[in-house]
């Protein structure tokens, strides 16, 4: 290997270096600019340089950097925009935020920012030692993230919470790392999957070593039985930062799981080559059965999610328990087993994104004028907020499934991809769960549209969210209707390139 | 093979950390059983590179040495909020949000 | 004169008439936002416009269309999701030619039977608007994809509908069935998805239909129990349907969101909507699955007769006018049922007639009860008494839809449930016995109403009621002209579907093709 190659690499990072920039920058700029805004300003701008430092370099063909620890393939490239798009969108989001302050502005922005950075990471990690350094990475910026509003009780305890209970998932996590690290004698995937191909393994052994290192993957993608932070950070977290964390932290979670079960826990490589039809099946490697176990898990995950979720008092915290009982839907695609399961995660992130950043961000507009999320505050808000509600209808039962929204579109390919496997069970299990989900989603709906308050006084909408709530909402229509060029390009990066 | 007993010991101390998490309800003690975990990963982590004699394994226990400096360091940060806003540091008292 | 038939005919698929006329309400729901909310009386009448264009190009249509024909007509198919073969693939053929005639009168009806709506008119008219497109969709759809958007689509402007402008208890109402719908369309979701995949990857309605034998596809294996596969997706779909229908046990939605609704959308509800429910079954589970039906042929007319009985003795029970009409309902669906089972030419003829009639004159029940509720705000049976003195049009317009809906000799409900019967005799003589005493139920209820309400002494309370205006006589019109001339020219419909639905028979019993 080159001896400089590190070197040349550096360059190929532009838009990761854009990032290190601007978050270096961050840190003197309090000095100079007092307002919170600037550094609003300044972030969107570093997020749409590394996009377009990103979309120059996507020219070239797949890549491995500094010593095979991070790949730079169509599926990186996939979520780096999703990263960098949910950035962008989080920093309008946070402009006009009761909740943080104006003079904090310039480390807020920085601690997304790096957040974001890990997360660009872990989509590409190759190697376990890329992938625990930057899933820590996107860990410690979101603990500080959920405390941001530091003199809030509610905030540093969500930070107390998401701190231990991820320090430990993690730190289950490297023993399984380490343990596999024994029995391959390697941290790069590639390797590993060479090996796991070739040799005959115990698979009890590999199953147990599977299972500590999903325990890092699942505290990420919020599943059972590590979901119990999420609805304590999301509450008392502030709301910028819950939906940062509910959106593009377990996006990063679904990024990597992807990754590792796609290229190291399966049979050949399939994704690495030729655009792959949509009746292929994998077959995981030393018949472990790990789709099932993720199966279990996701029938776990949505019914915990949903029911817990029928009960709630507090927006964030209900949405919360959705954001799990979503993260449930997707990891029916990986259960499935099949190329259509693989994409239509894909396929429901992209909405996924949509749709629960607009239902934050309409949590977000209540908060700022009547100062609380409680579901009952919510009475006669379609007549105190008429476009907002719309909006917030959209998404909310967009999150439902009800055609023609984009979230039924997403649901409909992960259940064909459950159906086309076989797994009724797991269908009508789902399905059922989707059913359930209706009753919370349209408990809001008819609190701010079916039921009146005294208080008549407006809610206000400030441009930038209005912004937002037009970017959000419309794409989740048009998607319900019109989705084969997002379904193509999700095909497209549906690639994992394995050196 | 001569490293079973540093693996047995990894095996103990990382049970040990993981009943310190689950049971303890001091924010110190349960960093420290944090601490243990990652401490008994990288035992394993350098008991292997050593006999594969291979690099790589020694360098992630480097690494997370680091992180779990940061991790204390972003812990301790929150631990002082906690004791101003809550005035306490038994985690069974921090319980705000529902469970 | 044929030639210039043809070259209508042609005109009319070449403007894609059957789009122009589902969509002209989407297009009205988009106009209507861009009102001002203030400007009730234009918003009230882009919406009377607009669903005034849809019925008359919707009676364009029914006139121009081939009844002698069993093939579909005025198709229109553009790929819409091409890499997962789904389009947009619309047409009717003779079973929904009728169910679109029904839709667009109702649609316009339910338009002028809500024009004493004063709160939120504007969203009240878009969402009604949204609705019928949807409605028409669902009859239209030839793709089993769109159908399901269609079917879908319907839910959110239904549940706010109820939700929103319904009676005290609305919220619940509303909700339930929402709920109820939705856990029916889950399964026709999944079974949909299934028969995606075992169709050699085709949503094509038609296709399915003919190019595939399902009966003898590998089973299901399902928590461990082995089902065969025909059965199975049978009952998925059949249950979805029969929620809509609906069919005992699942019809504990339908009087709640009756009762809560207001009257343009309880007329919708009854006039358009349960229909749905058989037309899906007459569409995709008689298509697709044709020895399954004639399997479950029996168990049908079994919750038919059910349906007929236990709908009409509850009626006879209700001390709420509305409730009342709603139980009818549920009665008056089971004949449906019971000539749907039937499997012949008279049965199925008369199932489809009795859909179309029970839709007008089911209208007209629900319109006479909102004329009363609008003017005494109960509803309560025994709190009126004598106002044939006080009403008396509004008596008599009240008594010819209770004549119609008890099926009298002269108008449309004798026909169709004469049919229904007469078909399930030959099949199901013991059942249809049972289930014939429904009628002396339903003239029992019915004409004890009218005893209640309109006989006996004035209750002095009601002295100074106004009679029905002309804006609701004009409702009760439309229907009622549909509910006359039927009892007289039955032709008017059956000529138009009676060639498919013996056709229909035949793709059930002996294979035929669609």
């Amino acid at each position: 290997m080159n001896l400089f190659s590190p070197y040349i690499d550096v360059l190929k990072i532009a838009p990761q270096l854009t990032l290190v920039v601007f978050i270096l920058f961050f840190v003197i700029g309090e000095l100079v600019f007092r307002r919170k805004i600037v550094f609003g300003w300044f972030s969107v701008a570093g997020y749409i340089i590394a996009l377009i430092f990103l979309l120059i370099g996507h020219l070239y063909q797949n890549r491995v950097l500094f010593s095979y620890q991070i790949v730079e393939d169509k599926f990186s490239f996939f979520f780096t925009i999703f990263f960098l798009l949910a950035g962008i969108v989080i920093s309008f989001f946070s402009f006009d935020s009761a909740e943080i302050k104006r003079d904090l502005g310039g480390e807020y922005f920085a601690l997304i920012m790096a957040a974001i950075l890990g997360m660009i990471y872990m989509a590409g990690a190759v190697n376990f030692l890329m992938l625990y350094l930057s899933l820590e990475m996107v860990s410690l910026s979101s603990y500080l993230l959920s405390g941001y509003t530091r003199d809030d009780k509610y905030s540093a305890e969500a930070a107390l919470k998401y701190l231990v209970f991820g320090a430990t998932a993690s730190g289950i996590m490297i023993m399984g790392i380490a343990y596999l690290y024994g029995l391959t004698g390697t941290l790069n995937f590639s390797v590993i999957r060479d090996q796991l191909v070739s040799g005959i393994f115990p698979s009890f052994t590999l199953l147990t070593i599977l299972f500590l290192i999903f325990a890092g993957f699942f505290f990420k993608m919020s599943l059972v039985p590590f979901h119990m932070w999420a609805p304590d950070v999301y509450e008392g977290a502030p709301t910028p930062v819950a939906a940062f964390l509910a959106v593009a932290s377990k996006g990063a979670g679904f990024a990597i799981a992807l990754r590792f079960l796609y290229t190291v826990m399966i049979q050949g490589s399939p994704l690495s080559g030729k655009l792959l039809s949509d009746i292929y099946h994998f077959i995981p490697v030393n018949n472990l059965d790990w789709p099932l176990f993720l199966g279990i898990i996701s029938v776990l995950t949505m019914t915990v999610g949903n029911i817990t979720a029928l009960n709630q008092t507090s927006v964030k915290r209900l949405l919360a328990y959705s954001s799990i009982a979503h993260a449930g839907y997707m990891l029916m695609g990986f259960a499935a087993m099949n190329y259509i399961g693989f994409y239509a995660v894909l396929f429901y992130l992209v909405v996924y994104f949509l749709m629960n950043i607009g239902a934050f961000l309409f949590v977000q507009v209540v908060y700022n004028k009547i100062g609380t999320d409680s579901i009952v505050k919510y009475r006669g808000l379609g007549r105190r907020t008429p476009f907002a509600a719309v909006m917030m209808a959209i998404f909310l039962f967009s999150l439902a499934g009800i055609p023609p929204l984009g979230g039924f579109i997403g649901k409909f390919y992960l259940f064909a991809a459950v159906l086309k496997s076989k797994l009724y069970w797991l269908a009508v299990i789902g399905i059922a769960n989707s059913v359930l989900s209706l009753y919370y989603y349209a408990r809001i709906a008819k609190m701010m549209f079916l039921e009146d308050s005294h208080e008549k006084e407006k809610v206000p909408v400030s441009a930038a969210h209005i912004f937002l709530f037009v970017i959000l909402g419309f794409p989740v229509v048009i998607l319900g209707v019109y989705w084969s060029p997002v379904l193509e390009f999700v095909k497209i990066y549906s690639h994992l390139f394995l050196p | 093979m001569p490293y079973n007993g540093i693996l047995i010991m990894a095996v103990i101390l990382f049970i040990i950390g993981i009943t310190g998490v689950m049971v303890r309800r001091n924010i110190f003690i349960m960093l420290m059983s944090i601490e243990l975990i990652l401490n008994a990963a990288n035992l394993v982590f350098i008991a292997f590179a050593r006999a594969f004699a291979d690099p790589a394994g020694q360098v992630i226990a480097l690494l997370s040495i680091t992180l779990a400096a940061a991790e204390v360091g972003v812990g301790l940060g929150i631990f002082v909020a906690i004791r101003r806003t809550h005035n306490t540091v038994n985690v069974d008292e921090i319980n705000l949000l529902k469970h | 004169m044929v030639k210039e038939t043809m070259g209508i005919i042609e005109l009319l698929s070449k403007v894609h008439i059957l789009s122009v006329i589902t969509f002209l309400p989407l297009l009205a729901a988009a106009i209507i936002i861009f009102i001002p909310g203030k400007r009730h009386e234009i918003i009230k009448t882009v919406a009377a416009v607009f669903s005034g264009l849809s019925l008359l190009l919707g009676i364009i249509v029914y006139i121009f269309f081939d009844g002698g024909s069993t093939s579909l007509q005025f198709v229109e198919k553009f790929r819409w999701i091409p890499k997962f073969h789904i389009y947009y693939y619309v047409g009717v053929d003779g079973l929904s030619i009728s169910m679109l005639l029904l839709t667009v009168v109702i649609s316009f009806v339910s338009v002028f039977a809500s024009w004493g709506i004063e709160d939120r008119v504007k969203a009240y008219f878009s969402l009604l608007m949204l609705l019928e497109t949807a409605m028409l969709g669902v009859f239209i759809a030839l793709d089993f994809f769109l159908f399901y958007v269609f079917w879908e689509l319907m839910l959110l402007p239904m549940y706010f509908l109820i939700g929103i402008w319904g009676g005290p208890r609305r919220e619940y109402a509303a909700i339930k069935f929402f709920l109820y719908t939705l856990a029916g369309s889950a399964l026709m979701l999944l079974a949909m998805i299934a028969l995606y995949y075992a169709g050699g990857k085709t949503f094509d309605l038609v296709k399915l239909a003919n190019d595939f034998d399902f009966s003898k596809h590998a089973p299901i294996h399902l928590f461990g129990m082995t089902l065969p596969f025909a059965q199975t997706l049978f009952l998925a779909l059949f249950i979805g349907f029969a929620i809509k229908i609906p069919m005992f046990p699942f019809h504990t939605w339908l009087p709640d969101a009756h009762v809560e609704a207001p009257t343009a959308i309880s007329v919708i509800l009854a006039g358009v909507l349960l229909k749905m429910g058989t037309y899906g079954i007459f569409r995709i589970n008689y298509t697709i699955f044709p020895h399954a039906t004639e399997y479950f042929a029996y168990a049908i007319a079994v919750f038919g007769v059910i349906n007929i009985v236990y709908g009409a003795l509850v009626a006879m029970a209700q001390e709420d006018f509305k409730k009342l009409i709603a139980y009818s309902s549920i009665s008056h669906m089971g004949i449906v049922l019971l000539g749907m089972a039937a499997l012949n030419p008279m049965g199925m003829n008369g199932a489809l007639l009795e859909m179309f009639n029970h839709g007008t004159i089911t209208a007209m029940l629900f319109l006479s009860v909102g004329v009363i509720y609008d003017r005494a705000h109960h509803r309560d049976l025994y709190r009126f008494g004598g106002l044939a003195k006080q009403m008396p049009v509004y008596a008599a317009w009240t008594a010819f839809a209770f004549f119609a809906a008890m099926g009298l000799p002269g108008l449309s409900g004798f026909i169709s449930e004469a049919l229904s019967y007469l078909g399930a005799l030959k099949v199901f003589p013991a059942l249809t016995v049972i289930g014939a005493t429904g009628i002396i139920f339903t003239a029992g209820y019915l004409l004890w109403t009218i005893q209640r309400v309109f006989l006996g002494p004035l209750n002095e309370k009601y002295a100074t009621l106004p009679d029905i205006n002309t804006r609701e006589i004009f409702t009760m019109a439309l229907p009622g002209f549909f509910a006359l001339v039927i009892g007289w020219y039955p032709q008017l419909v059956l000529g138009k579907v009676s060639t498919y639905m013996i056709h229909l028979i035949d793709i059930v019993t002996k294979g035929a093709h669609w």
